[in-house]
């Protein structure tokens, strides 16, 4: 390969990247070749390492170091996220209020559907021991009364101890958060 | 030599041979490859680093009919360069403490 097509390739695996960068890199490598006393027909030595590699090394670097670099030091970066944060109140807080209110709303909903089933089976409930002393005992109405009586408190019972399951999940749930927050 | 230098250490050898003499891209790979091993790819990325950092400026200068870009220390890079000898004494010194054993705690 000879120095001309060798600067070729090398440019053309450099891919992209600023014109500026570009013409500066393969500037250095063209005035290396020529401090090496080759000119643009002569063989490439054979030592050196193929154009596609080193245009890979040197895109490899930049990219490194791109990642590296902080674009803006850390003062101007808070400052900044301070006024776009400031910026984007008028649109953030009814966002956020209307968040928290259907969350607040949510909870309300189902405490509320809670509180009425519950509400429901003691009404029935109480209207079944009425009516189980009202009635003749063993007759037929006076059985399903009392069928109807157990079936409300059992799903009493059940209502209560779902309730209890569920605040213990979301109590779990906000202590582990509490802790990862600790450990990182 | 059996340890690779690169990176940090790379960047301040190559500050400490401008700092003496400004010198042109392959000069310094002829200067560095006497005592450690060198790729075409290596110095370039060293030499760019350290003048978008401020440490050097180049200027070009016609050499036989051909463009030579020599590369200069400036202020900012001879007060970089200092810290970094200070740095490497500690570094050096932390290093054979390790190995040493000395100084363990």
């Amino acid at each position: 390969m000879t120095v001309e097509q060798y600067l070729k390739s090398f440019r053309r695996h450099l891919g992209k990247m600023p014109a500026n960068e570009k013409n500066d890199v393969a500037a250095y490598y063209e005035e290396y070749f020529q401090e090496m006393g080759l000119g643009p027909d002569d063989e490439v030595p054979s030592d050196m390492n193929s154009p596609r590699s080193l245009a890979y090394e040197i895109r490899r670097n930049q990219k490194a170091e791109s990642l590296t670099e902080d674009r803006l030091p850390r003062p101007w970066k808070i400052a900044g996220l301070a006024v776009l944060g400031i910026l984007a109140l008028p649109v953030g807080l009814p966002v956020a209020v209307t968040l928290l209110a259907g969350v607040i709303a949510l909870g309300a909903t189902l405490l509320a559907i809670f509180g009425a089933l519950v509400a429901t089976l003691f009404a029935r409930g109480y209207v079944s021991i009425i009516t189980l002393t009202t009635e003749p005992i063993f007759s037929a109405l006076w059985f399903s009364q009392l069928g109807i009586l157990l079936m409300c408190m059992a799903l009493s019972v059940l209502l209560v101890l779902a309730l209890i399951q569920i605040g213990r999940l979301i109590v779990r749930a906000i202590q582990e958060r509490g802790n990862q927050r600790r450990e990182a | 030599m059996a340890i690779t230098i690169s990176g940090q250490i790379l960047d301040f050898c190559v500050l400490a041979i401008i700092d003496r003499k400004e010198t042109y891209g392959y000069a310094l790979t002829q200067s560095l490859a006497k005592s450690i091993q060198l790729s075409e790819s290596t110095l370039y990325p060293v030499l760019r680093r350290l003048r978008k950092n401020g440490f050097l400026r180049t200027f070009d200068q016609a050499h036989e009919g051909r463009n030579r870009r020599y590369y200069q220390i400036t202020d900012k890079g001879k007060k970089e360069l200092t810290r970094m000898k200070d740095e490497w004494r500690v570094y050096v010194q932390a290093v054979e403490a390790i190995v040493e054993g000395e100084n363990i705690t």
